[in-house]
């Protein structure tokens, strides 16, 4: 196996994971996850977020398996188990996928900037201010997009407590009676819910990066629990704030319980909220462009930068394609399905493939 | 060379990102009340807005207040029209209540109630009221107080909230509109010669409004609905012929469910005589037979306020969302015809704590 061995002023410490998971898994489906899995599972949709929570702790201790003592990446596990060619096309189309979330997570936070600040806003152009600053974190290196992660975990943190409002005004009723909902549903609703707790497949990409890489994986499992708490929290608070029918009704359930909380300087909270919100979405954009970048940059001959600066380009430009909300709810959806089919199916397959793969290599080895 | 080009272009990115609409405070009409009529005769409703006069000297004693009107069949297109009004941008950012009128609540007002959702710049804390009559003549008279107008209807029904009537904002206000098992009411707001004051709760069935209750049960409606703090309470003693005021009373409410058809509203009340008239409470016997007869006069009057509720077939206590939370096979059609024959019992209970200031 060819190793890919970043430069040791590249890598990052292994309790950063905690940060980097975080910042990764938290985008703009906080914003709005909870009415998702409520249309699937009803009120009992909190057990889905455990559950999903359960499954993705195991699938990061896949990742760990599969990354293994040699810290390969995912493009070095590609080739290894299917060759050069189809190893690469997987790579790529994995990379598009990555590229695709990192430009519809920008794209849907411009939707609710144009809805709530600036209706007569120009897409365009907001789009790429957002994107400039994305390529100008990535081509920084993977110390600078692993600050402002680590930055954006303190604002979203901080935004969370704002959710108290549901806790003193809400109906602890809604929630009863608990497991009302077939067990069917429950299930079901874990994929609307794993993608918000996607993210953790990145690692795969930037697994060289850490610096003594196996140590990590306490660190990314304490952090993949503490994505599923905040998540059960927001939940919680959510279905205490409105009843089953009328949060059907309300495409952001979070930024509408923020909207009755005023302070004497500040009138309606979601507006700060909104704004702040914005670093959680750079960082989590930024991370699956950098993973997206790095991973087109390992296939191919040309340098990070200047793959970068064309994918950015195409990135703008895809806003012109991608402008009305039905398109953004339709791609989330479909992306939704992509990563969950990633999560549970593929990283475990890739994981049995791997370990088919080096058992036949080292025997012939052996010969 | 190429790097400072780069730097140009970034420059030019920040200036042109003041491209937007900009809303400086001094330069918008800031809408903080709006009343909305509904007029049959054209099927459109009505929009009266209402807008601060910030006084252009300091001394200005009197609130002033500037009304705009609009008609139109949505929201946004009141705006619009009330914009041909107004010299400034017209904002609805920062409406403190939004009153309906009494014929438009009888119709039904999820409609609008809907539009209002829909508009992202409106707040969700706000207070939703029912005025009596024409919200347009309410709104439209001069009246003479410190306040303007609108902060004296904000101030208005939230002082009250604290200690007459349930607080309702928006969000409560949908909640209970599109929640199941439950429904929604709204203080009635009456013209009085000078002032405005709160004159009823009007309690809806559905979007419409259907019954109101007088000044004389909202101690009895608010004690059912949920914990209470800081009430005065009348009792009249009809045995003795007294009448003795308690105060400070602080209550706490539950619901038991004793039966799938039968359900007892529990309330907890403890409070402080302050005025007995001179007759005083002496002896742990008067006390406790002024306790009872206290409760069993509450019960009674409960007791015929969910009848009333039972009889129009309208849930505002929330039993029905108690309900789904206690039985697992809870369904809203077979609630609604189950409702009305229902046993529902209030089972008050009264203690005194405190006696006033005089022997």
């Amino acid at each position: 196996m060819n190793h890919f061995k970043p430069d040791i002023t590249q890598m990052v410490s292994p309790f950063l994971l905690l940060y980097i998971v975080h910042a990764t898994q938290i985008g703009e489906g906080i914003l709005s996850f909870e009415r998702h899995i409520a249309r699937i599972a009803g009120y009992d949709a909190w057990i889905s977020i455990i559950l999903t929570g359960v499954l993705t702790t195991f699938v990061v201790v896949i990742i760990w398996r599969i990354v293994g003592e040699e810290q390969a990446d995912f493009m070095t596990i590609h080739q290894f188990i299917f060759g050069n060619l189809f190893g690469k096309l997987l790579t790529f189309i994995f990379s598009l996928y990555l590229f695709a979330i990192s430009m519809t997570v920008l794209v849907s936070y411009i939707e609710i900037i144009q809805i709530w600040f600036f209706p007569d806003m120009s897409i365009y152009f907001f789009m790429f201010i957002l994107v400039m600053l994305i390529l100008y974190i990535s081509l920084g290196g993977f110390r600078i997009v692993v600050g402002f992660a680590f930055f954006s975990v303190f604002v979203t943190g901080f935004l969370a407590i704002f959710k108290y409002k549901a806790f003193t005004d809400g109906h602890f009723n809604n929630l009863l009676p608990v497991f009302n909902t077939p067990p069917k549903d429950i299930i079901l609703a874990m994929e609307p819910m794993s993608f918000s707790l996607l993210g953790i497949e990145l690692i795969l990409i930037y697994a060289p990066f850490i610096h003594r890489f196996q140590s990590g994986l306490k660190w990314a499992v304490s952090s993949n629990i503490f994505t599923t708490i905040v998540y059960f929290f927001s939940a919680i608070a959510i279905f205490m704030y409105y009843n089953e029918q009328h949060i059907q009704f309300i495409s952001w359930p979070t930024l509408q319980l923020w909207k009755v909380i005023n302070f004497p300087i500040i009138e309606r909270f979601e507006y700060v909220g909104i704004s702040l919100h914005m670093i959680a979405i750079i960082a989590t954009s930024c991370l699956y462009f950098w993973a997206s970048m790095q991973c087109f940059h390992r296939i191919t001959t040309f340098t990070f930068r200047k793959i970068s600066i064309f994918c950015a380009l195409i990135g703008i430009s895809s806003i012109f394609f991608i402008h009305n909300f039905l398109i953004i709810e339709k791609i989330t959806l479909t992306l939704s399905r992509v990563g969950m089919v990633l999560l549970f199916g593929y990283i475990p397959l890739l994981y049995v493939c791997h370990k088919i793969a080096s058992g036949v290599k080292k025997k012939h080895a052996n010969k | 060379m190429r790097t400072n080009n780069i730097w140009l272009i970034l420059l030019c990115c920040l200036v042109l990102t003041g491209c937007v609409k900009t809303k400086i405070l001094d330069d918008v009409e800031l809408i903080m009340t709006y009343g909305f009529d509904w007029d049959p005769a054209t099927e459109k409703y009505k929009g009266i807005a209402v807008a601060p006069v910030y006084g252009r000297s300091e001394q200005a004693e009197l609130g002033e207040n500037i009304r705009y009107t609009g008609e139109a069949k949505t929201l946004q297109e009141i705006n619009s029209f009330i914009q041909t009004e107004a010299p400034f941008q017209v904002e609805v950012g920062n409406i403190l209540a939004i009153l309906f009128s009494e014929d438009l609540v009888t119709n039904g007002v999820e409609e609008i109630i809907h539009a209002i959702n829909e508009a992202p710049d409106i707040g969700r804390d706000i207070n939703v009221a029912i005025t009596q009559g024409d919200t347009e003549t309410l709104l439209k008279t001069e009246y003479k107080m410190e306040l303007t107008l609108s902060r004296f209807i904000e101030k208005l029904i939230e002082n009250n909230s604290k200690s007459n009537i349930p607080k309702m904002n928006l969000h409560q206000f949908n909640y209970r509109l599109i929640g199941d098992g439950m429904d929604p009411f709204l203080p009635i707001l009456e013209q009085s010669e000078t002032s405005i004051d709160i004159a009823a709760l009007g309690m809806m069935k559905d979007d419409k409004l259907v019954h109101r209750i007088p000044y004389e049960q909202f101690f009895i409606f608010k004690l059912l609905y949920q914990d209470c703090e800081d009430h005065t309470y009348e009792f009249e003693w009809e045995e003795k012929s007294e009448t003795i005021a308690i105060s400070s009373i602080r209550s706490t409410r539950s619901i038991h469910w004793k039966s799938k058809n039968e359900v007892v509203i529990k309330a907890d009340i403890i409070g402080t005589l302050t005025e007995s008239k001179k007759e005083g409470v002496k002896t742990f016997a008067k006390k406790k037979e002024l306790e009872q007869a206290v409760s069993k006069k509450l019960k009674e009057e409960s007791k015929q306020l969910i009848q009333t509720f039972q009889e129009l077939e309208i849930d505002p206590l929330m039993v029905g969302a108690s309900a789904k939370s206690k039985f697992r096979d809870w369904n809203r059609k077979e609630w609604e015809s189950q409702y009305p024959e229902i046993t529902i019992t209030p089972d008050i209970s009264f203690e005194l704590d405190l006696s006033n200031i005089v022997q």
